[in-house]
């Protein structure tokens, strides 16, 4: 027996109706193991989702992806990687650092 | 005592300096070993010395001096009595199992001895490098519990020891089994309850979901990786994830990069999500809500 529905649509995000949204939440209420399906989903989309914008971020600005996740974690902000002289370091002491963040739907 | 200060009649040699001389021979060949450990096989080894010493002491021509004729006995015969059974200056560890089988304790506890250090780093790695440790519990006090359950398990099983393999390997596989079996008492059978993530939690916004760990992004890829390694089918979902969110085209364009209609696209997610997660919970024992 499955009585487990398909939740991959409701846990990408997909378009489904307002019926089929209710009735996925309406099981994934009392079904741990269907919510941790959806938090497996969205996991893995979210972080593939964030390495390909830091990916496209870093081949923008002609660095490696290390070097930019290192700059983040400084909290140095894109401005700053974009304003820098090419080639050059970039001051961990600039003001008001903005750590990039995915931009929000 | 050197070689070199043996004098008198041959006759006199065994009492004045034979049993000594063969004491030091074994003291220095078997050096890295334990006293008893030696001393068993000088005891071992000195009724045989000793008839073969009477032997040969009639061949004896006094060409050379009896100290290089001694020394050069002594070597010889060490070297066809433990040729094989001691190397690097310690007895092989497949020798100490068999004294073990024939009840000389001793060298079982020279065996663990031998072993305690390495089975800690052993399972240190195999816990470390496979990610058993469930995410629940304290790393280094897993290990030092499969660590403790390994030492048990080879003093417990050593005579099942077929000596197929060395014996280094066979306690390895015992560390990589009470790796997993400890992973699995804890995940795998559900003898601690998981946790799940709330339905409020999952009503956040998407990017919350971002793994921020390393190590768990890490295992993401390993677990893309394994799942590649299944086939063509898999291969393609795969490469629909990453055209999806890592590249972020949408759906229609995916499925006409990687030559499906979008309803087939849809199914080929649903199966396929089910398949990594499953993979993550096999392989890592993380499920969703640990990765």
């Amino acid at each position: 027996m499955n009585s487990h529905p398909d939740i991959t649509p409701y846990a990408q995000f997909d378009p489904i109706t307002g019926a089929e949204a209710a009735r996925i939440e309406e099981h994934l209420e009392q079904c741990g193991e269907c919510r941790d399906r959806v938090v497996f989903i969205r996991k893995t989309n979210a972080t593939l989702q964030h390495q390909g914008r830091i990916a496209r971020v870093a081949k923008a600005l002609g660095i490696t992806v290390a070097k930019l996740k290192r700059e983040m974690q400084l909290g140095t902000s894109i401005a700053a990687l974009i304003d820098r002289p090419p080639e050059s370091p970039v001051r961990s002491s600039q003001p008001q650092p903005e750590p990039i963040a995915p931009a929000k739907k | 005592m050197a070689a070199s200060t043996i004098q008198g009649s041959p006759e006199e040699s065994w009492e004045k300096y034979a049993v000594e001389l063969l004491h030091e021979r074994l003291a220095k060949l078997m050096s890295a070993s334990s006293e008893p450990i030696r001393d068993h096989y000088e005891e071992t080894l000195l009724p045989e010395f000793k008839r073969r010493y009477i032997e040969e002491i009639k061949n004896y021509d006094r060409r050379n001096s009896l100290a290089i004729w001694l020394g050069d006995f002594i070597k010889n015969f060490l070297a066809a009595k433990l040729g094989n059974v001691v190397k690097g200056r310690q007895v092989i560890d497949e020798e100490l199992v068999r004294l073990a089988n024939a009840g000389f304790e001793l060298a079982l506890a020279e065996l663990m001895a031998r072993y305690s250090q390495i089975i800690d780093k052993t399972v240190s790695a195999i816990v470390w490098k496979n990610h058993k440790c469930p995410p629940s519990q304290d790393q280094r006090t897993f290990v030092e519990d499969v660590a403790s359950e390994v030492k048990l398990q080879v003093v417990r099983n050593f005579p099942t020891y077929q000596f197929e393999s060395s014996f280094k390997s066979w306690v390895h596989s015992i560390c990589e089994n009470e790796s997993e079996n400890a992973r699995r008492k804890i995940q795998g059978q559900g003898h601690v309850e998981r946790h799940y993530v709330s339905l409020e939690e999952l009503l956040q916004e998407p990017y919350a979901f971002v793994i921020r760990n390393e190590e768990h992004v890490d295992i993401l890829h390993k677990i893309f990786e394994i799942h590649v390694g299944q086939g063509e089918r898999a291969q393609k979902s795969l490469n629909a994830l990453f055209l999806r969110f890592f590249d972020g085209y949408p759906n229609k364009e995916v499925a006409a990069k990687v030559g499906l209609t979008v309803g087939s696209l849809y199914q080929l997610y649903s199966d396929d999500y089910e398949a990594l997660r499953q993979i993550s919970i096999d392989n890592f024992g993380f499920t969703g809500t640990d990765l």
